[in-house]
């Protein structure tokens, strides 16, 4: 794998996560983003030659939002383009702007992810979208306990909801440190035995405190070529590669098989191409989509290629803590904020910060060389970044 | 294409799709300076001389926050572009067919887009200045304006250059009466015996009384000024060659024919006629006429 | 003469004159009458007849005139109701009056409706408004009946036309019986002191149950007025009807002619029409008259009048002097005397009782002998109980009310005499004194002190009455309060509540926020508005009194804005008490009423402090934490109930509410009722919450989801139901934070639910196995390659990608793989409705299938809690087919 020239992550920028923002319309809400992330690679608008652009139109109901975004995003008179891939649209939104700048056709791209999702009803938009014949009726929109099912079977009752509920109360302390994410609750570890039997069950042992948020919120991100790169910043994250991988959704929503093959498909492909032989040694960071506490930890093995229970060991011996050996999400993941088109961006912007050391309070206490982003759609959908410090190609 | 199979079949289904849309703070003080005061707000970009209407956060061009830079428009405008809704839809606010315009207020860089009514659609134009008619009962929308109604003119001004023709032609008709006579000689000052003294006009080649030469033609300025071009127009030039006496009790008429444009300077000549109930020539000559300029 | 024969008359003469105008509505005499006779046709043909009591409770509107006439044209009696009252005020009305009939205005329908039960002597009630709720006659249909022939009233001079309730200061409310005499008097008496001329325009806003603008419509009938009614009063819309509709006079009570003078609005509009305002109901201050007439050129004529005396009694001449201060002189055929104890007239300036004598003098109250005798003395004298002087010229002027002397010591003492002396003192806005019972001396005086600075302590107030009055009539209390006197609507202070306030102690000013004077100006640099100072050039001094107070110039200066203290070279100045001008600042004094009251006081350009109001954005106060407690919410939550949510649900919702401030409540929702009882009481959801939580919750401050989900809020029980009560209750305020609420931006946003149809094609693969649903079968297909079955199947394997075209017949029958409970079900968009939890939905290994060949579908929702693993299930088929996987209804356990 090569690329026709390097590519570097130069400005991030990420509007409030909340709830509740009645007090900005979209392209309002996007220009804190975009604002953010000029100021951050030290830019102007002037300076980007091309806006990739992208949500999930119909979870807020708004046709061709692009066009009504300029406002925001600055596409005035500019060379835009339209993501709406509608899984995990915020990855995509990189993949676009990393193959724009890669290509030569742009020197500068602004890339932006944005979700209004207290405009819409994702749940009902999901629900309703879902295959009329198979699974409309049986629908509960992205909601399955069969993961939890699963690791129950496998692991023990026990251990298995105390690993799940370990990784919940990390990623809340992380979220602690990043003044952006939306839920912050401050859990204590002594509320692990409680939160385990008190906090609602949606299904199965899949219970509320696991579940990510609805969140809005915007992110840009800030692509450039290897020469304006290094003009406008000091420490760019460099893009080294990705990999989308997709899989028939197959038979409703998870079939009873093993379901994500799609994730450890990626690493496989991903790691062979760029030499990674050991991805626990040799990423500093890991940047997860997890919609839940549960995928997380299973999703876990899938990325690092594990077959037995060391993913459970790595939590119980707190390794993916911020300071820990393999930290992951140190932003607080999609737990803590889940902007839906956004949100996969999110996971790259945030390892990129960490490249960057950029990300505030919640930086690693540790020199990042290497990042690993993932982000996860329509249920099937894998993609997996690799980000370096040092030039890669 | 291939044949249908036996098994396949349709299925009608329903999408349900609910959404709220929050104005933000910016739309929101838009709207509610529209419900409250009935005032229409515009956002100005200093940098780039712009307003926009509706209020935007940025300015497009620029970028820049101009999110506290309100300015008080007029409430009126002129119509930029306009089209005619002829279909039925069940969200439209009115039954059509109806005027949907693109309005530029007063005092704002861009267009809004309103509905127009009070006007016939075959009369529909742009450049028609409107106002803004507000709606009685707030709905919290872009419809607090319920729509825009022409702006009626003080005067309707005379015919513009633009709309002059060869060939276009006015008079007016009036009988002269020996009042008529005696207030000209006390406005004019002339009170030549030929005219007032019947004793003396009889020894003048008329045998009797005439009228002053400058009463019948003066019957002309309501015809230049009221009528052709009509109310706004200014002549610089008049010319007059007398042909037949006016006797007391003649009816004159007297008549403006357009019969050229001068058109470096965009104004018309005209040629004069003035003539008496026996179809005598009384008097002829030519005017040089400014016509109005439409009201902007 | 009758007053039908009074109305027909002024038909007559002035048939085609303008009697009425209402808005965009304008009648002539002729076409007003018209509408008369079709209503009074239209009363006959409902059985009404002579002597029956007919109530008009409607606002004004031509309808309320025409119902009045046509009332009295049959020779029924008119009763208008107040429409200030409420419910139980208006019970009592009905019930005492025991009329049959009663015609009332869609807006009073909410109170009517509560009471009607009550009132069991209406027979025929008539409503007015636009839309007819259909449960009583409909006005509107009446008036359609069209039948205009005349109708003319036989009604004798003595016979009744109108009971008018007045609520008095004590005592219940009283029928004020009127006799067509009465009525035609007065008109007349009116006609006779106002000396119009004929077809003037009178601009009628006062409300047409008063006596007031009631006589005064009538007289115009006189002399051939045009009334231009109006549904209130506003300063605004006054000039803009003065200019239009060319109004010569008009009648007012004093707060009105203060509120126009200080109105700027007035300069757009041509006023020269106006000649002269008549003023009642209360005294005015030499002030306000000498500005008004001074400004506006035009006369105010003071009056006084009762109920109980038809309406005007004594007036300002129109044509003589006009003595500030006085009622004026008695109308003629009216005598009005001062007389003492024993009945004889005083010298002048001798206080006694005004007395009042003449044909507008009432016949009695109606169904109250005892009351009527205590009023009317047996030489046909009407006892105002108010305390007058005559002057020389026969000028009357009043001293105080009699109830309101105060008896001490066998002294009398007029509370007026004190309100007035002590009012002169500058740190004292108004003043109001009330007898309190007293062991000793009988009574004692009591005054209550609107202070204008509020460093004025009661020391003070007590040394400056000792100083300017005699030691009997110093207040032996004093009281400074920290609200308004308490008023009725025309602004009169209420004695009775003001005796109450001595017994019972007066009410505290609300605490708001702690806001203090120097927040406010140190903000205002930032709080500038730059385009509305555009242009601008001036200083504004603010000196503000009393507690935390100071002086402060905020210098304008075309767009730019610097505060600094003290007062430089000011434009204009105003001052103020601190307390008030902070009340002013957060919007809970208007600064109108303040300046208009005085306290606020200007000095200098006084439009410039017009413009300055918008100069400002909102000042915010600091946030404080409003006090609030668990009980506040519980005990609130019955008043907050929206009885349409709660609609159809019965369910108790118990709440455990820990730690400080907690409890145990259940609120019980009965289909639309809602009771809140103190413990637990068979709850079917319960609630477990820290206090602290409960009250963030409430407030918004603690999104429930995130507290439900962060287990800090924890639920037993029926959680969909929890999740409905959501919408049980109006938002909940603290009780100090009410104003802080009112200040936040409003938001806008719009809701809309699209609905898009969609069209779904099977194909030929899943339409053959849903077709095979039809006889009970189900099908499989298998990969060539892998050789694995699918279920439901695909064209391709999705592993293999290889056709895959294979039919095998698997199940029906199968067992369980793997099942999944769901305890949540997201709602229906479109109907809010969520499906009943939890329901299971399970990966079925049906027979002839091994590994992960399974199908995805639901258990029988009874089976949920016995089932496991491996168990045994069949299909059940749904009788009423789509086409769908729904076809299977579900899969039960096989016993």
């Amino acid at each position: 794998m090569n690329k026709n020239r390097n590519v570097g992550i130069i400005g991030v920028g990420q509007s409030e996560f909340s709830s509740h923002r009645e007090d900005v319309n979209q392209p309002e809400m996007i220009h804190e983003a975009v604002v953010e992330a000029l100021n951050h690679a030290g830019m102007t608008i002037d300076d980007v030659d091309c806006i990739v652009h992208g949500n999930m139109e119909l979870f807020e109901m708004i046709h061709q939002p692009d066009l009504w975004h300029v406002l925001g995003s600055g596409a005035y008179g500019k060379e835009t383009m339209r993501v709406t891939t509608g899984g995990t649209t915020g990855a995509t939104l990189c993949c676009a702007a990393d193959h724009l700048v890669a290509s030569g056709l742009h020197d500068v791209v602004l890339a932006i992810g944005f979700e209004k999702l207290q405009e819409g009803h994702t749940t009902g938009g999901i629900t309703n979208m879902a295959d009329p014949l198979w699974a409309r009726q049986l629908q509960t929109g992205a909601l399955t306990g069969m993961t939890a099912e699963q690791m129950i079977n496998e692991f023990g009752e026990d251990r298995a909801k105390r690993a799940s509920m370990k990784y919940r109360i990390m990623m809340d302390r992380h979220a602690m440190k990043n003044h952006k994410a939306h839920r912050r609750f401050d859990l204590q570890w002594d509320q692990a035995e409680d939160l385990m039997v008190n906090s609602p069950a949606l299904v199965g042992e899949l219970r509320m405190i696991h579940m990510c948020s609805q969140s809005d919120g915007a992110c840009v991100m800030i692509f450039a070529s290897e020469e304006k790169a290094k003009q406008f910043c000091k420490q760019p994250a460099w893009m080294k590669d990705h990999i989308t991988v997709h899989r028939e959704e197959c038979f409703h929503i998870f079939g009873d098989a093993p379901v994500l093959m799609s994730h450890r498909y990626a690493a496989e492909k991903l790691f062979e191409r760029n030499g990674v032989k050991d991805p626990k040694k040799e990423i500093d960071v890991f940047e997860m989509y997890d919609p839940s506490s549960w995928w997380g930890l299973d999703w876990l093995r899938e990325f690092l290629l594990f077959d037995g229970d060391e993913h459970l060991k790595m939590v119980e011996n707190d390794e993916i803590a911020i300071d820990g050996e393999f930290p992951i999400n140190p932003s607080g993941g999609v737990i803590a904020s889940n902007p839906i088109g956004a949100t996969a961006m999110v996971r790259v912007a945030e390892a990129a910060l960490q490249i960057m050391e950029d990300a505030g309070e919640h930086q690693v206490p540790k020199t990042v060389n290497q990042a690993m982003a993932s982000g996860f759609g329509g249920t099937m959908w894998t993609v997996l970044f690799l980000m370096t410090r040092d030039i890669p190609w | 294409m291939s044949k249908p199979s036996p098994d396949s079949f349709v299925i009608d289904g329903k999408l349900a799709l609910p959404y709220q849309y929050f104005a933000g703070r910016t739309g929101s003080r838009f709207l509610i300076s529209i419900r409250d005061e009935k005032k229409i707000k515009g956002l100005k970009c200093e940098k780039c001389n712009k307003v926009f209407v509706p209020p935007r956060q940025t300015c497009e061009r620029c970028f820049a926050d101009i999110s506290e830079n309100w300015v008080e428009l007029e409430n009126a405008g002129t119509v930029t572009g306009f089209t005619i809704i002829r279909y039925a839809e069940p969200h439209q606010p009115f039954k059509p067919p109806y005027i949907l315009a693109q309005i530029q207020l007063d005092g704002a860089d861009t267009s809004l887009t309103h509905i127009v009514k009070g006007v016939a659609l075959s009369q529909m134009k742009t450049g028609i200045r409107v106002q803004a008619k507000f709606a009685k009962n707030p709905t919290n929308s872009i419809m607090d304006i319920d729509h825009f109604r022409p702006v009626k003119p003080k005067f309707e001004l005379g015919y513009s250059y633009d709309d002059l023709e060869i060939g276009m032609s006015a008079s007016f008709t009036k009988t002269i009466t020996e009042s008529d006579v005696y207030q000209f000689a006390g406005i004019s000052g002339d009170f030549n015996p030929m005219h007032l003294n019947e004793e003396f006009a009889k020894m003048t080649p008329f045998g009797t009384r005439i009228a002053h030469g400058a009463l019948p033609q003066s019957l002309i300025a309501p015809v230049l000024g009221m009528k052709l071009p009509g109310l706004g127009t200014v002549i610089p030039e008049i010319t007059v060659r007398f042909r037949k006496p006016t006797y007391f009790g003649d009816t004159v008429t007297a008549t403006a024919e357009v019969v050229e444009f001068i058109e470096d300077r965009r104004w018309v000549k005209l040629e004069l006629t003035w003539t008496n109930q026996r179809d005598e020539l009384v008097a002829e000559g030519h005017a040089i006429a400014i016509p109005p300029t439409p009201m902007g | 003469m009758n007053v039908g024969q009074y109305i027909d008359e002024a038909v007559n003469r002035f048939k085609d004159y303008p009697y009425l105008q209402y808005y965009d509505t304008t009648y002539t005499y002729g076409q007003f009458l018209q509408k008369v006779h079709i209503l009074a046709n239209a009363l006959k043909d409902l059985g009404f007849k002579k002597g029956d009591f007919i109530h008009v409770w409607v606002q004004n509107s031509p309808e309320t005139l025409i119902a009045y006439y046509a009332i009295i044209k049959i020779g029924a009696v008119a009763g208008p109701i107040n429409g200030w009252w409420k419910g139980a005020e208006v019970e009592y009305l009905l019930n005492d009056s025991q009329g049959s009939g009663l015609i009332v205005e869609d807006q009073y329908l909410e109170f009517f409706n509560g009471i009607k039960d009550n009132c069991p002597h209406l027979k025929t009630i008539i409503e007015i408004g636009p839309e007819k709720s259909g449960d009583y006659l409909a006005f509107e249909d009446l008036m359609e009946k069209g039948d205009d022939s005349s109708v003319s009233c036989d009604a004798d001079p003595e016979d009744t036309a109108f009971i008018f309730y007045t609520s008095g200061t004590t005592g219940s409310p009283k029928g004020v019986l009127l006799s067509h005499k009465n009525i035609v008097a007065d008109a007349n008496m009116i006609n006779e002191a106002l000396k119009t001329g004929e077809n003037r325009n009178f601009l009628c806003f006062l409300p047409l149950f008063h006596v007031n603008a009631l006589l005064t419509c009538i007289s115009c009938l006189g002399k051939g007025h045009q009334v231009v009614l109006r549904q209130g009063f506003s300063a605004s819309e006054f000039w803009e009807v003065v200019e239009q509709q060319k109004i010569n006079f008009w009648s007012a009570v004093p707060a009105v002619y203060q509120i126009l003078l200080t109105d700027p609005s007035r300069q757009k509009y041509d006023l020269s029409s106006m000649e002269f305002g008549i003023c009642g109901a209360a005294p005015m201050t030499k002030e306000v008259m000498q500005d008004f007439e001074d400004t506006f050129g035009v006369k105010i004529l003071e009056g006084y009048g009762l109920t109980e005396g038809t309406c005007v009694s004594t007036i300002n001449p129109m044509d003589g002097e006009r003595k500030v201060g006085s009622i004026g002189l008695p109308l003629p055929d009216q005598e009005v005397l001062i007389v003492d104890e024993a009945g004889n007239e005083q010298p002048p300036h001798a206080p006694g009782e005004i007395v009042i004598r003449g044909d507008n003098v009432m016949q009695g109250y109606y169904n109250k002998p005892e009351e009527t005798a205590k009023i009317l003395d047996k030489h046909g004298f009407l006892h105002t109980e108010d305390i007058g002087i005559k002057d020389e010229d026969g000028y009357i002027f009043i001293v105080d009310r009699m109830k309101d002397m105060i008896i001490r010591g066998g002294e009398n003492i007029y509370p007026k005499e004190i309100d007035n002396v002590l009012s002169a003192h500058p740190k004292i806005l108004e003043a109001a004194t009330v007898g309190v019972p007293d062991d000793t001396m009988g009574e004692e005086g009591k005054v209550f002190i609107v202070p204008q600075d509020s460093s004025l302590t009661e020391e003070e107030v007590t040394e400056y009455a000792k100083k300017n009055l005699a030691d009997f009539k110093v207040p032996k209390y004093v009281e400074i309060l920290e609200v308004d006197l308490p008023r009725n609507p025309i602004g009169k202070v209420l004695k009775k509540t003001l005796r109450q306030w001595a017994e019972e102690g007066a009410p505290k000013r609300e605490k708001g926020p702690q806001v203090s004077v120097a927040d406010i100006f140190g903000t205002m640099e930032e709080r500038a508005i730059p385009e509305n100072l555009k242009g601008i050039v001036a200083n504004y001094g603010y000196r503000i009194t009393g507690d935390g107070g100071d002086e402060w110039t905020v210098c304008v200066n075309d767009g730019e804005v610097k505060v600094v203290e003290g007062i430089k070279d000011p434009d204009v100045t105003t001052t103020c008490d601190a307390q008030d001008w902070i009340d002013i600042t957060l919007g809970k004094l208007d600064g109108m009423s303040a300046f208009t009251s005085g306290k606020l006081k200007v000095e200098g350009d006084l439009n410039l402090l017009t413009k300055a109001t918008q100069f400002f954005k909102k000042y915010q106060p600091p946030a404080a934490e409003p006090e609030v407690s668990v009980a506040d919410i519980f005990g609130t939550m019955e008043a907050r109930v929206i009885p349409e949510n709660v609609k159809g649900v019965v369910a108790n919702y118990g709440y455990r509410i820990t730690g400080d401030g907690g409890g145990e409540w259940t609120v019980c929702a009965n289909d639309g009722e809602v009771k809140v009882v103190e413990g637990i009481q068979n709850p079917d959801v319960t609630t477990t919450c820290a206090a602290q939580d409960w009250i963030d919750i409430t407030l918004g401050k603690l999104d429930g989801m995130s507290a439900f989900t962060s287990g800090k809020l924890q639920v037993e029980g029926d959680i969909g139901l929890l999740t409905k009560a959501t919408k049980f209750f109006k938002k909940y305020t603290p009780p100090s934070g009410a104003a802080m609420e009112e200040e936040r931006e409003e938001l806008l946003s719009k809701k809309q639910i699209l609905s898009i149809p969609q069209r779904f094609a099977t194909g030929p693969v899943m339409g053959k196995f849903l077709n095979a649903f039809k006889d009970k079968k189900i099908l499989a297909n298998k990969c060539p390659s892998c050789g694995r079955l699918q279920l439901p199947p695909r064209e391709v394997c999705a592993e293999c990608v290889v056709r895959a075209d294979e039919w095998v017949e698997v199940g029906p029958e199968g067992i369980i793989s793997i099942m999944d409970i769901t305890y949540y079900a997201s709602p229906d968009p479109l109907t809010g409705e969520s499906r009943e939890t939890p329901y299971v939905a399970a990966h079925f290994l049906l027979d002839g299938c091994k590994g992960h060949e399974t199908l995805w579908h639901e258990l029988k929702p009874s089976d949920h809690a016995r089932a496991k693993k491996g168990d045994r299930v069949r299909p059940v088929w749904n009788p009423d087919r789509k086409g769908a996987i729904t076809d299977i209804l579900y899969f039960e356990l096989v016993e």
